[in-house]
């Protein structure tokens, strides 16, 4: 989805008219409102140093709006209903362009950043990408997916997936061959007990001539019968050891493909989604490789019984086949008005779920209004909806399930009158139309569930894809091709006019240059979204550069070992992340092979040894996904007693003192101060305490480096870290921060 | 009952006199509401309070040029404006809920889950799709519904009765049971 789509001629020709050039073109979207209100059209044009709107209402393209770019100071996307209004700032006040509704709100929202760009003197960056913005659109056929998907199920390439997979599996291929020929023995097996009792009525019931065969025949049927378990039992066997591993495999693969790709990827798949592909997929390829040697079975079942009755008596043969479409019909008819009642159940189910968990979750509310009465009115409600439906699926169920099975028996009944004239004529012996009977049981079965063979493929394949896809990305930030090794960092970091956005349109960073020697404590501040935490995801490379470059020790990072680079910074984050585990296991997280002495030394210096060894379990007390039990303070010094192990040459503490109390962050502050002697530091803090003790202090603001220097320096500057200050000062907020800021403001 | 010669308070309920009210359109369309005698707010923004239930009545007439967009007070029936200010509100009430009335439906598809449509609205003709129909078409009173489609635009079918049955019976499908 571009902004900047071919123009229509007769805009132009407006253009050309104005004196600018086609190629002088920069932004070009329409939008699919008109003026009046109205599905139409209107085009948002930049050109010529100009931001302009061009209607076009039938008769040719008219110019109802233009701006000058120098004279617009930002731009405001304002969100109404269904539909968002496009403004630009001209003198402060708001000048509206153009609306458009939400189905392009993507991509004008780009537009308006490019705008603000433009209006400030600075190119687009890059070529203008066909970016895979639009997520919910088949890229191929147009088609909408469904939630989460990226695969459209019209325009799945059925035969490249199944060739992938297979390869996937070759370690499996063996078990798959042997599989392959258990279930032709398997259906061999079956076929003979028909044959067995046809020898045994006509040869030795009916004309009595080899009455000594009787227990022969009946100890045969008896010898197959072990023989069809033994070999059920050997398929289905080797057919979960194969699905399951094979999923096994892929799941490991994924979890491992998962670690390996960049953080850009992760901000773009939510974890809800990842985990879904993760688990369900994986699960439903499990399911699908069983269900799939099922249909193997059948099919040569179908084959095997068609064979063998068309070779006893062809004629009879084509009767089975009659009622064969029949069947298959039946069975599809019945499943297209099933499935939707299925669906419906498991929905009015999902919602009787929803409504009890609301409730009880909100017990408290209810019981404090006494609303007890309406809730289970509201329950009691759905309840019956429930009942419904359920009922709907049983009846149905109830009622066509034997007319399907009435049609599966029609066969018979044709067979049984069309066979037994010919009994009667003498032309077919009672043997082979008993037979006949026993073979036709067996083939209508497979027959019906060819049907669904479809809808489970495509379901299967689906998931199948989806895995594929995470397995073929390829991590955006790759390794240089010959990574310089740096065992040793001395800590030297530099930022030489690094411009970065995480999209293009939208320059989070901008132009920033600095220069931080070995040792120091940089204390970085800024409003919320300025772009600090930016300027640490580049620092750790978790994203590459758009423009400029960043030098440790004087080398690009991008030509720097990875694993060099990251096990030599340390992150103390405003949200501690505790692994499930023990504490010990935490904190040695970044050096797993820590011995106690490391551990109980890395916890003392983080202020975190008093509190962990006064718990009943000390060091071995188990901690959850969230660290439960831990309150936010504790987490965070566990969090800092893991870097003080890990012991990285570079510091980064983003915000670590937020969001906890007084003295909690004096306790941490102790931590910290042990913790950044030695190291380069770079400190992301709101806290004056914090960022007193820096040696210099970087001011952002969305997105540049205004102001550098030391604490002093910038006091004297009264510029926006001055402002600062004395904001805290009059909120007052922490005795701390304001002896603090006292004292600063003692430097003016 | 009303009052507004002072600045209201946020806590408190504001109710606009209609006819002190004078509502106009700047030049480059912004909406002027002039309180007769008191202040002047360039350009202001109206919300309908109950967009689904009662759409025109309870409006809130907030300052557009604050960026927190405080409310200067509420007009309870706008049928007391005069007949200018009236036009404007209804205009802007126009430009600001864009959800099309389905006129006709030209073709409903259901495919893979997602209903695709192809109507015919008040604003015009349109094509759209929605996913999750369970949750995305919603009846909102006798035999009226709204639509979300997979861009989160609404749309509104004001009666069910009037539209074609194969295309009813499907949106039925998906509602009352």
């Amino acid at each position: 989805m571009s902004i900047r789509e071919p123009l229509p001629p007769d805009i132009i020709d407006l253009l050309k008219a104005g004196g600018i050039g086609e190629d002088e073109v920069e932004i070009a979207i329409p939008s699919d409102i008109d003026e009046k209100g109205q599905f139409g059209q209107e085009w948002l044009v930049v050109a010529g140093g100009h931001v302009w709107v061009f209607s076009r209402n039938g008769h040719g393209a008219v110019p109802v709006r233009s701006v000058p770019l120098h004279q617009i100071e930002g731009t405001d996307t304002h969100a109404l209903v269904s539909n968002v209004a496009l403004e630009v700032n001209v003198g402060g006040r708001p000048v509206p362009l153009l609306r458009y509704s939400n189905s392009v709100a993507g991509r004008f929202a780009r537009a308006a950043k490019a705008i603000e760009q433009l209006s400030q003197g600075h190119p687009l960056y890059g070529a203008d990408s066909d970016d895979d913005y639009d997520t919910r659109h088949c890229r191929s056929c147009g088609r909408v997916l469904l939630d989460g998907s990226t695969i459209c199920p019209r325009c799945l390439k059925k035969g490249h997936i199944l060739r992938r997979l297979l390869t996937m599996a070759r370690p499996y291929w063996g078990k798959m061959v042997l599989i392959t020929v258990l279930l032709i023995a398997g259906v061999a097996v079956d076929l003979f007990p028909p044959y067995l009792t046809k020898t045994l009525i006509d040869q030795v019931l009916r004309s009595g001539a080899h009455p000594e065969w009787l227990a022969y025949l009946v100890g045969g049927l008896l010898g197959l019968q072990v023989v069809r378990i033994v070999i059920t039992v050997a398929t289905a066997r080797s057919t979960t050891a194969v699905s399951t591993r094979f999923t096994f495999d892929l799941r490991e693969s994924m979890f491992a493909k998962l670690q390996q790709l960049s953080l850009r990827f992760h901000d773009r798949n939510s974890v809800g989604r990842l985990m879904t592909r993760v688990s369900q997929d994986t699960e439903e390829l499990t399911g699908f490789l069983g269900q799939m040697s099922h249909f193997a079975l059948n099919i040569m079942l179908i084959i095997g019984i068609g064979a063998v009755l068309f070779a006893m008596n062809p004629r009879l043969g084509l009767f089975i086949l009659v009622p064969g479409p029949l069947v298959m019909l039946a069975t599809y008819r019945f499943w297209r008005f099933i499935r939707p009642k299925f669906n419906r159940y498991w929905y009015a189910r999902w919602r009787i779920n929803s409504t009890l968990n609301a409730s009880l979750s909100g017990i408290r509310v209810v019981k404090a209004f006494a609303q007890e009465e309406r809730e289970a009115r509201r329950f009691g409600e759905r309840n019956r909806q429930l009942l419904r439906v359920r009922l709907d699926v049983d009846n149905s169920w109830a009622t066509f399930h034997p007319l399907v099975s009435f049609v599966f028996g029609l066969g018979g009944l044709l067979v049984w009158y069309v066979g037994g004239k010919d009994v009667l004529a003498g032309e077919i012996t009672l043997g082979t139309l008993i037979a006949f009977i026993n073979y036709l049981g067996m083939f209508y079965g497979p027959l019906s569930s060819l049907t669904q063979i479809s809808q489970a493929l495509n379901r299967f394949l689906t998931a199948a894809q989806r895995i594929l896809e995470i397995l073929d990305q390829e991590p955006e930030i790759v390794e240089a091709e010959k990574p310089v090794p740096l065992p040793r960092l001395k800590g030297d970091i530099r930022f030489e006019h690094v411009s970065f956005g995480y999209d293009r349109y939208n320059l989070v960073l901008r132009d920033v240059s600095f220069h931080i020697r070995p040792g120091e404590l940089i204390g970085i501040v800024g409003q919320s979204g300025a772009g600090k935490t930016t300027i640490v995801n580049l620092l750790c490379r978790f994203y590459d550069v758009v423009d400029g470059a960043i030098y440790l020790d004087g080398i690009d990072i991008r030509q720097i070992r990875q694993a060099d680079l990251r096990s030599q910074i340390g992150l103390v984050l405003q949200e501690p992340f505790l692994f499930r585990g023990s504490l010990a296991d935490n904190i040695a997280y970044a050096k797993p092979h820590a011995t106690r002495d490391e551990i109980i030394r890395a916890a003392k210096a983080a202020n975190a040894h008093d509190f962990i060894v006064r718990r009943p379990e000390g060091y071995d007390t188990l901690v959850g996904e969230h660290g439960a039990g831990l309150s936010g303070g504790e987490k965070q010094r566990i969090s800092i007693a893991r870097a003080i192990l890990h012991d990285p040459r570079i510091l980064i503490l983003d915000e670590a003192t937020s969001s906890v109390d007084t003295e909690t962050e004096r306790l941490i502050q102790e931590a910290l101060n042990t913790l950044v002697r030695g190291r380069t530091t770079i400190a992301i803090a709101h806290r004056l305490s914090t960022l007193a003790n820096a040696d210099r202090i970087l001011v952002i603001q969305r997105g540049r480096l205004i102001e550098e220097g030391t604490p002093a320096e910038l006091m004297r500057l009264r510029g926006v870290f001055y402002n600062f200050v004395q904001t805290q000062t009059q909120l007052g907020l922490v005795e701390k921060d304001r002896q603090v800021a006292e004292a600063l403001l003692a430097h003016v | 009952m009303f009052q507004a010669t002072v600045e209201p308070k946020a806590y408190e309920l504001c109710l606009l006199d209609p006819r002190r009210l004078r509502f106009s359109c700047s030049p480059v369309g912004n909406v002027r509401l002039e309180i007769a005698g008191d202040r002047c707010y360039l350009s202001v923004d109206i919300a309908r309070s109950f967009p689904i239930d009662q759409q025109d009545r309870y409006l809130s007439i907030r300052n557009a040029l604050d960026e927190e967009r405080p409310e200067i007070g509420m007009i309870v029936d706008p049928a007391e404006l005069d007949p200018e200010s009236r036009l404007v509100v209804e205009q802007e009430l126009y430009r600001r809920y864009f959800v099309p009335r389905i006129l006709r439906i030209v073709r409903l598809k259901e495919e893979f889950g997602v209903l695709n449509f192809d109507v015919e609205t008040d604003r015009g003709p349109r094509e759209f799709s929605v996913r999750n129909p369970q949750e995305n078409l919603r009846e909102i009173g006798d035999e009226r519904m709204l639509i979300i489609d997979i861009d989160g635009c609404r749309y509104e079918i004001p009666d069910l009765r009037q539209v074609d049955r194969k295309s009813a019976t499907i949106l039925r499908d998906y509602m009352d049971w």
